[in-house]
């Protein structure tokens, strides 16, 4: 696997099978290969396992939520420096990310973002 | 009695004592003048019988020594007595008017000559008249005085013996008259004189005891208060001494009654005013006394009240010593009643701070400073006699004194335990339906942004623009969702700030750079006037006030005018505060809904017509925002008038949001 593919591997991690499926083919439409997990627990697995350079993470999600998941991964050496989009329908995510970790994330609000806006924001970070 | 009554006076008294004195002088003189003019009389008229008896016994003598001694030897005297002795006898008779008689005697006592004035020879063989006898006797030159007669006796001397005797005889009547004539002169000299001296004696009792009586009168009328008297002062005696020393006292005593009457009206006048003070107390004291009853009445009913209210109450004096205390308050905090009174309240009732666990009280000394009701602080707790962290909610008032100062102040707070519960279940249910609501929206918004951007040719014109509305709507639907989120979570009071310092000028140009598209799907130029100097920074939430921002300006943008329209924004610093304000030409706000304009849901007519999708939250939620950043957000509209088919009208709207430049909050 070369830099440039690895560059293009992102993890879609949304419990709603519509969402990570429209969110899915898009990205992939725009040249990135998606993986995708329904929970945090599964994410936590594939992103393991796959180390994509970037996640998209929903907050609210059945098993695992984004959070306990993101520690997680933070907790390993490969986890490290995945970069990490938070998406969320939640109203206050800010306090709540904030609440669970210090860090710079990006925080979007799903219902706020189009698909080819939340696009334009991972090639931008991935600086695709 | 009438001794008494005459000696009361002094003027009787000078008068008796001055007439005594005078008369008595006078009595005194005139006795010895009278004597003294006897005297001359007697003794002028024994010296000229004695010269009219010594001439005739000198011629005797010389008529004796011419004697022959036979005329000698025959008895001269008898001779000389018959012959020549009547003749010188009768001479000397003629030349001496008051002699009335002359006897010549030898010198036995016998009558030789006997001669009168009338020429009677008076025979008296021998003298029988003893006292004549005594007086010859006595052998020199002798008188004697009896009623009728003045005698003088002068021996007749020869060859140096007694030869005999002269008897002179005077008529007594004539020394009589005279002495009568004495008497009576003298006794009308004393009559005269006891005149003058009653004259006198009245004359000096009056001038002396004048200018006394008129002093004891003047005295008398000024003792009965007629102060203007005065004596006429007269001569510089004592009196008049004594007048002048009268005048004088008389004069201070004027001078002192008028002072006197000065400070009698002065004390007149402070006594009318101690009795009006006196009756103004009197009212006073009953209004005082009727005052204290209401007091007491009113202190009865404020204790009623204040332990009927299901709220802990407190009031703290100037010193912030609590002074009153409710049931409510004694109950929450777990203290008694006087425990906490006369204490400093933060030494039992400690407020702190939920996140902090610092002590909160500011809003009770800022009440009391600025004069105004302060709410405490969301998130306070109230920490109770065993450490248990209540949560409490409310408020402070200051207590103001008729002349608006500062007494005390009043503190009133509940128990929001169940309220806090209330809310932690409100954000979560805010907190879930956001994201219930708006995850079936997103599935909406997402799927058809996938037809529309991927190959469309499939669909004809018609189911086109059906699903171009879906999206239209659907993403409105998540706007409305995400305002009444908003609001739910605000007046839930989840709207927290999270100062920074930002530059305003920097938030407003990435509000702009995010609005560019729609400002050039509206056609729409902005203008960003910034100060020629850098704004320092201020301390804001960055995204709540950015969001304020960006409502502003997209309201501006959303409601100007025609094809091409224009939306100034300006940044500046007035005093205390930085202002950004927003002005458009657009439709403008309708007087009539002005007043409306920030209530929540509120579209005005003008508005809504334009664009219909408007929810009516974005400018309430604004407010909330501003306010709650201790800001104010302003509007001015129509900004100008034009002629739109012969008619004015308005058009324009200016927004200003001020933000004061020291936020309280950073500053704690």
């Amino acid at each position: 696997m070369t830099d440039t593919q690895t560059n293009k591997k992102v993890l879609v991690i949304e419990d709603e099978a519509p969402l990570r499926g429209v969110l899915s083919d898009k990205l992939t439409e725009a040249g990135f290969n998606v993986l995708v997990a329904g929970n945090g627990k599964e994410g936590l697995e594939v992103a393991l396992q796959e180390k994509p350079a970037l996640i998209l993470l929903d907050i609210v999600m059945p098993i695992m939520d984004g959070m306990p998941m993101l520690k997680q991964l933070r907790e390993t050496p490969d986890g490290k420096d995945i970069k990490v989009i938070f998406l969320t329908n939640l109203s206050d995510i800010k306090s709540l990310a904030d609440a669970m970790e210090q860090g710079s994330y990006v925080y979007l609000v799903k219902a706020d973002w189009t698909i080819e806006a939340i696009t334009e924001k991972v090639k931008e970070l991935l600086k695709f | 009695m009438i001794y008494k009554m005459f000696f009361s006076t002094l003027r009787n008294k000078i008068i008796v004592l001055s007439f005594f004195l005078i008369f008595f002088l006078q009595i005194s003189s005139g006795i010895v003048q009278y004597y003294q003019t006897k005297q001359t009389l007697f003794g002028g008229m024994a010296d000229r019988a004695s010269n009219s008896s010594l001439e005739f016994v000198n011629n005797l003598n010389k008529r004796l020594s011419g004697l022959t001694d036979e005329e000698q030897k025959g008895g001269f005297v008898e001779v000389f007595a018959s012959l020549e002795g009547k003749t010188m006898l009768n001479q000397v008779l003629n030349n001496v008017t008051d002699l009335d008689r002359i006897d010549f005697f030898n010198k036995d006592g016998r009558v030789l000559i006997s001669e009168d004035r009338k020429g009677t020879n008076v025979n008296i063989p021998v003298i029988t008249d003893q006292s004549i006898k005594n007086l010859l006797l006595t052998n020199k030159n002798s008188t004697l005085e009896n009623d009728d007669q003045f005698v003088i006796s002068i021996p007749v001397v020869y060859e140096n013996k007694i030869g005999g005797y002269l008897v002179f005889y005077y008529s007594n009547q004539e020394f009589g008259n005279r002495e009568s004539a004495l008497v009576y002169n003298t006794i009308i000299f004393l009559i005269i004189f006891l005149i003058i001296s009653v004259l006198v004696s009245l004359y000096l009792s009056k001038k002396i005891t004048g200018p006394i009586t008129e002093l004891k009168e003047v005295a008398e009328r000024f003792g009965q208060g007629a102060l203007n008297e005065r004596i006429k002062v007269g001569g510089s005696d004592e009196l008049g001494e004594l007048g002048k020393s009268f005048n004088i006292m008389a004069d201070n005593l004027s001078r002192l009654e008028s002072q006197l009457i000065a400070k009698n009206i002065d004390l007149q006048t402070n006594v009318d005013d101690l009795t009006e003070a006196r009756k103004k107390i009197a009212k006073e004291v009953i209004t005082v006394e009727k005052e204290k009853e209401k007091t007491i009445i009113e202190r009865d009913k404020i204790n009623a009240i204040l332990h009927s209210i299901g709220d802990g109450v407190f009031v703290v004096d100037s010193d912030l010593k609590v002074i009153l205390v409710n049931g409510v308050t004694t109950n929450i905090s777990g203290y008694k009643t006087e425990e906490i009174l006369g204490t400093k309240f933060n030494d039992k009732l400690k407020f702190v701070l939920e996140e902090t666990g610092k002590p909160n009280d500011v809003f009770i000394k800022r009440a009391m400073e600025t004069k105004t009701i302060q709410e405490m602080s969301n998130h306070t707790l109230l920490i109770d006699k065993n450490g248990n962290k209540i949560p409490v909610a409310d408020s402070a008032a200051p207590l103001l004194d008729k002349n608006g100062n500062v007494i005390g102040c009043a503190i009133v707070f509940r128990d929001v335990t169940k309220e806090r519960g209330i809310d932690k279940a409100k954000t979560e249910f805010i907190s879930i339906a956001s994201h219930q609501l708006r995850t079936p929206l997103t599935i909406i918004n997402w799927h058809v942004e996938a037809i529309l951007s991927a190959n469309t040719s499939n669909l004809n014109p018609v189911q086109l623009r059906y699903l171009n509305e879906v999206y239209v709507a659907s993403k409105r639907m998540v706007r409305l969702v995400n305002g009444l989120l908003s609001i739910a979570h605000i007046e839930s009071g989840g709207l927290k700030m999270q100062l920074e310092n930002v530059y305003l000028d920097s938030l407003t140009n990435e509000i702009l750079h995010k609005l560019e598209t729609f400002s050039k799907d509206h056609n729409c130029t902005i203008i960003f006037n910034k100060p020629l100097k850098r704004l320092p920074q201020i301390a804001i939430d960055k995204d709540l006030i950015g969001e304020v921002i960006q409502n502003v300006i997209t309201n501006a943008i959303r409601y100007s005018h025609g094809k091409k329209s224009e939306v100034n924004i300006s940044l500046k610093q007035q005093g205390s505060e930085y202002v950004i304000s927003v002005t458009d030409q657009g439709i403008g706000i309708p007087t009539e809904s002005q007043s409306r304009i920030f209530q929540r849901f509120f579209r005005a007519d003008n508005a809504r017509s334009k664009e219909p999708e408007g929810s009516g939250m974005g400018l309430y939620i604004a407010k909330m925002i501003v306010e709650a950043s201790h800001g104010k957000l302003t509007f001015e509209s129509p900004i100008g008038y034009k002629e739109v088919k012969g008619e004015k009208v308005g058009y324009g709207t200016v927004f200003h949001l001020h933000l004061p430049i020291s936020s309280p909050e950073l500053k704690n």
